[in-house]
């Protein structure tokens, strides 16, 4: 059976490197561009502890192994907030890895990315360790004889592993370290790895079936209950559900291969928006079958059976060897598809963050420009994965071989959980500082080593159990699994929350303790104000280096060709008609993202600042970017109060325009009532004068009728037109009306003279009532009797009586000079009280007067010019009675 | 260099809040204090306790709500992120 495993596995990976190879070229590229393949890649998230570790998870500990597939179901449903921005950052400023993210954000520091580096190395190589000994044992496990089935495999063949380290070495190196330019992305080895997410998928999915169809009493006629089997009813520790969930959540973003498929590989950034509910859906398919499985291997296995193997075991008892050999190559697939993207990420950073900070240390000029750098860089990544595995078999082979897969998986969360506060405050907290965030780090990353890795990794040694019962160097405060006396049960969550606790106090001190350097202000300012519109801006430090020394620079780090057509492509871009583009701080910013794409950012600001000779922030350009942050947050207030405002200037046009449009109609009314004013007596003209020109025979008597008629009409029509232009006049509020102080009662004596012969005519009694205090007001003699005149007129007009009489008086009260003219008429119904002021309008009970019936329309004008009122009181029963007021002077 | 227009569409606070909130929802209702009140009830089916089939059930809710929501998101962030960035 060993060949026939040795077989599968070859021609397995050979498949893969098909595959890789295929998807490679150019054609297949639009077919890999799809939020599937995405999806499929990021689920190198489940790897072989996944694969078989879950079901021996939940043969343990029941539901707990959920927690490992929440906490990234969280994250990602969640993607608006966190990965989107992560997301955003990475593809702008060409990121390679979570290390260059973190050292990016804080002023592109190289000894961030080292930490970082070397925080993700030692938390990766017991976790790689860990696929070693699950291939290994699946290999023994797939080996061996059916009738003889290894159940559970005490010591892994060390030679095996050795192998199987040696053949992963091989095949990583073949595979992920072809180019060094990020931007020509591993399209290969996505490919590859969404293949082996389908892969892993249907053979947990196989092995799941036939574990449901073996529990509904199947092939063996029995019935297994879950619930039973795996004691899912016991009451669960509380703390450790909520910590295996947020864990599992801070690493799903920080262990440097989910950051290297969610966003460094990542080609389209809206592909997220269906990887944030089609992975979580993967992560459910992927653990829905974990209880059939772990519940029938349970009941149906011998009891001293590995629950970690029984993916394997199960189907191999079964009989069904075709589905005991998928679920192999499922494990094939979930180990190996961890090892390289990890591989991968962690040479990147390797040769980016440690190695090429001390190459630069020296000098670059001794590297040539026919690529030897990008040799260099290359040769170290491939060592950099064979340092890593060698790594991993180290940890294998030295111990740790004893224990569970699912707590060497933890350990590892625990470690990349403590990237968490740097790269998450980072994000959202400017204060953040480069001091902050290495003193958070260290104290994090000590706190793990401390509490649960070297217990991991030394617990068999007697000096370190001497640790840890009497703490380090005999501090008992300082016991790994009882720190500061502090006891749990649980070390995994013990040194979680103490490695979170000192990470984050040890950032926000770090950062508070002392102020961030101008360039590290700009980065957080550029990081946490990525999603607000704030991008790269174009700092105003002139710089003094020629197109060929940047060239020269650049072909030495991408070699000449690339260089070339780096240079030619941004000299089309900006309209250039040379194929060297002008050298302005643009493109210098343009070609350091280039050459971060391969070499990360701290070392690509290095080598733009050896080139371009100086610090590249300035206080100015500070200012600038937060003038630039300000002025985005104004502008955004500012539209916001300018509609506002707008819409108050609209309501205010549209009452306006209303307004307008009564007045509209109350002109064309008037005018109408003009026009018909004016037919009566023009047409009464026009006929008489037609009687005088067309008839011979008329009487010297019916002709001086006619023409008496004529000429009365022609004085009506001029009244009326000299009324109307008066109204007119009086309507326009500069009209000239002379106001002086006058006496009103001088003015109400003149009307009463000039109307005594009229009331004679009519036999109208006149009674008067004054108080002639010789008190003074503002108005115009002629026109105030007018008024007066007016209403006299009417009253004589309308006030028919027996014994007609008029009654005339005035008052002084607090500063108003008061005028009553009443009759002792029939009185004005109060239906008409409001309108006998309109223009054109006559008493109903006219009794042949005529007049235009503009008369109190033009006095209500005039005594409101007078700044007074003229109004009818009323009164129920006969009598109208007219009410002048008019504002007295003061100084009177 | 590339500064996004103020006046690019942005999904309405609204969405935002329900996008943000759905994992903070999930997370009670898949919190230890909610499951031991779901385990009180000693109901099985198929060999599962209740407890399975509420914490697979929501997961399987949570994944359909934010397949809308993200549905929703994309088309209000077409403007100011669909469009790719020149390589």
């Amino acid at each position: 059976m060993t060949e026939f495993a040795l077989a599968i596995a070859l021609s397995y990976a050979a498949l893969l490197f098909l595959i890789a190879f295929l998807s490679d070229r150019e054609r297949a590229r639009h077919w890999l561009a799809s939020p599937f393949v995405y999806t499929l890649s990021i689920s190198v998230y489940c790897t072989s502890w996944t694969f078989y570790g879950a079901v021996g998870s939940a043969t343990r500990s029941g539901l707990e192994y959920l927690t490992i597939y929440l906490g990234p179901t969280l994250v990602f449903l969640g993607f608006w907030t966190v990965l989107r921005k992560l997301l955003h950052i990475t593809r702008r400023d060409n990121l390679t890895t979570v290390a260059d993210f973190i050292s990016a954000r804080y002023g592109k520091s190289d000894g961030v990315a080292a930490l970082v580096t070397i925080i993700c190395v030692a938390a990766t190589a017991p976790y790689i360790a860990l696929q070693i000994r699950a291939m290994a044992t699946s290999f023994a496990v797939i080996s061996a004889d059916v009738s003889n089935i290894a159940y559970a495999v005490e010591e892994i063949d060390i030679l095996a592993a050795f192998w199987i380290a040696a053949g992963l070495a091989i095949f990583t190196i073949l595979f992920g370290t072809r180019s060094v330019d990020v931007n020509e992305r591993h399209f290969g080895v996505v490919a590859a790895i969404a293949v082996e997410g389908v892969v892993k998928l249907i053979a947990l999915i196989s092995v799941g079936l036939l574990a449901v169809f073996s529990l509904q009493g199947g092939a063996e006629g029995m019935t297994v209950s879950i619930s039973d089997s795996l004691a899912l009813n016991e009451e669960m520790a509380g703390a450790r559900w909520i910590g295996l969930t947020l864990l599992a959540g801070m690493a799903i973003i920080t262990l440097p291969r989910q950051f290297q498929v969610t966003f460094v590989e990542n080609q389209r950034a809206s592909d997220l928006y269906t990887a944030s509910w089609l992975f979580p859906l993967y992560l459910l398919l992927m653990s829905v079958f974990i209880l059939p499985i772990a519940a029938v291997g349970q009941t149906l296995l011998p009891s001293g059976a590995d629950p970690d193997m029984y993916v394997l075991t199960l189907p191999m008892t079964l009989g069904y060897d075709t589905i005991a050999v998928m679920a192999f190559i499922g494990g094939l697939s979930s180990g190996t598809a961890m090892v390289i993207v990890s591989c991968i990420a962690l040479s990147t950073m390797i040769s980016n963050h440690l190695v090429l900070p001390l190459v630069l240390r020296t000098s670059m000029d001794r590297f040539g420009r026919g690529g030897d750098f990008e040799r260099l860089l290359l040769t170290v990544r491939r060592l950099a994965i064979a340092f890593i595995l060698a790594v991993g078999f180290v940890y294998l082979w030295a111990g740790a071989s004893t224990r569970a897969l699912a707590s060497i998986g933890l350990i590892a969360f625990a470690g990349v959980a403590q990237l968490v506060p740097a790269l998450i405050v980072g994000l959202y907290w400017e204060g953040a500082t480069k001091r902050g965030a290495i003193l958070g780090l260290v104290l994090g990353f000590l706190t793990w080593l401390f509490c649960l890795l070297l217990p991991e990794f030394l617990g068999g040694l007697g000096w370190w159990q001497r640790v840890e019962a009497q703490g380090l160097l005999g501090f008992g405060v300082l016991r790994p699994h009882a720190l500061f006396g502090i006891e749990s049960s649980d070390p995994l969550l013990h040194a979680l929350a103490w490695s979170m606790i000192f990470n984050t106090v040890g950032l926000v001190v770090g950062s508070l303790s002392a102020r961030a350097q101008p360039y590290e202000e700009r980065q957080a300012t550029l990081f946490v104000n990525a999603m607000h519109g704030v991008e790269r801006t174009q700092p105003s430090a002139p710089r003094t280096v020629s197109v060929d020394r940047l060239f020269d620079l650049a072909q030495r780090v991408m070699g000449a060709d690339r260089a070339y057509r780096t240079f030619r492509s941004y000299a089309a871009q900006t309209g250039s008609r040379s194929d060297f583009p002008t050298v302005n701080d643009a493109f210098i910013g343009h070609l350091e993202r280039r050459f971060a794409a391969s070499v990360g950012a701290a070392s690509a600001r290095a080598m733009m600042l050896e080139a371009t000779g100086g610090e590249r922030v300035t206080l100015d350009e500070l200012v600038e970017i937060a003038d630039e942050t300000a002025r985005l947050m104004r502008h955004s207030t500012e539209v916001e109060r300018k509609s506002v405002e707008i819409e108050e200037v609209a309501r205010r046009l549209r009452a306006a325009n209303d307004q307008l449009r009564v007045m509209d109609r109350e002109k064309d009314e008037f005018l109408s009532q003009v026009s018909h004013e004016l037919r009566t007596p023009m047409t009464s003209i026009k006929s008489f004068s037609d009687i005088l020109i067309n008839t011979g025979d008329l009487t010297s008597e019916e002709r001086a009728r006619f023409t008496g008629i004529i000429h009365s009409e022609s004085i009506r029509l001029t009244e009326l037109l000299d009324e109307i232009v008066d109204l007119s006049a009086l309507a326009r509020p500069d009209s000239d009306l002379a106001l002086e102080p006058i006496d009103p009662e001088a003015a109400i004596d003149l009307a009463i003279d000039s109307s005594l012969g009229l009331m004679r005519v009519a036999g109208v009694r006149l009674l008067q009532d004054r108080a002639r205090g010789g008190v003074l007001v503002e108005a115009h003699v002629g026109r105030l009797s007018q008024v007066i005149i007016n209403i006299l007129s009417n009253a004589l007009k309308y006030g028919r009586a027996a014994e007609p009489q008029i009654h005339v008086a005035t008052r002084l009260s607090a500063g108003i000079f008061t005028v009553i003219i009443s009759d002792n008429g029939p009185g004005i119904p109060a239906e008409e009280r409001e309108r006998i002021f309109g223009k054109f309008v006559r008493g109903v009970d006219a009794g042949g007067e005529t007049g235009a019936g503009l008369g109190l329309a033009i006095s209500q004008r005039i005594v409101e010019r007078f700044g007074g009122t003229l109004s009818v009181l009323g009164s129920n029963g006969p009598g109208a009675k007219f009410e002048v007021t008019l504002p007295i002077m003061q100084n009177s | 260099m590339t500064e996004r227009p103020i006046t690019a569409r942005r999904p309405s606070p609204r969405l935002r809040a329900v996008a943000a909130l759905l994992p903070v929802a999930l997370f009670a209702l898949l919190s230890p204090r909610a499951l031991e009140i779901i385990s009180q009830t000693k109901a099985e089916f198929l060999g599962l306790p209740l407890k399975a089939f509420y914490i697979f059930g929501l997961w399987l809710l949570a994944i359909v709500i934010g397949a809308l929501i993200a549905r929703a998101l994309r088309q209000h962030s077409q403007t100011s992120e669909g469009q790719e960035p020149q390589p």
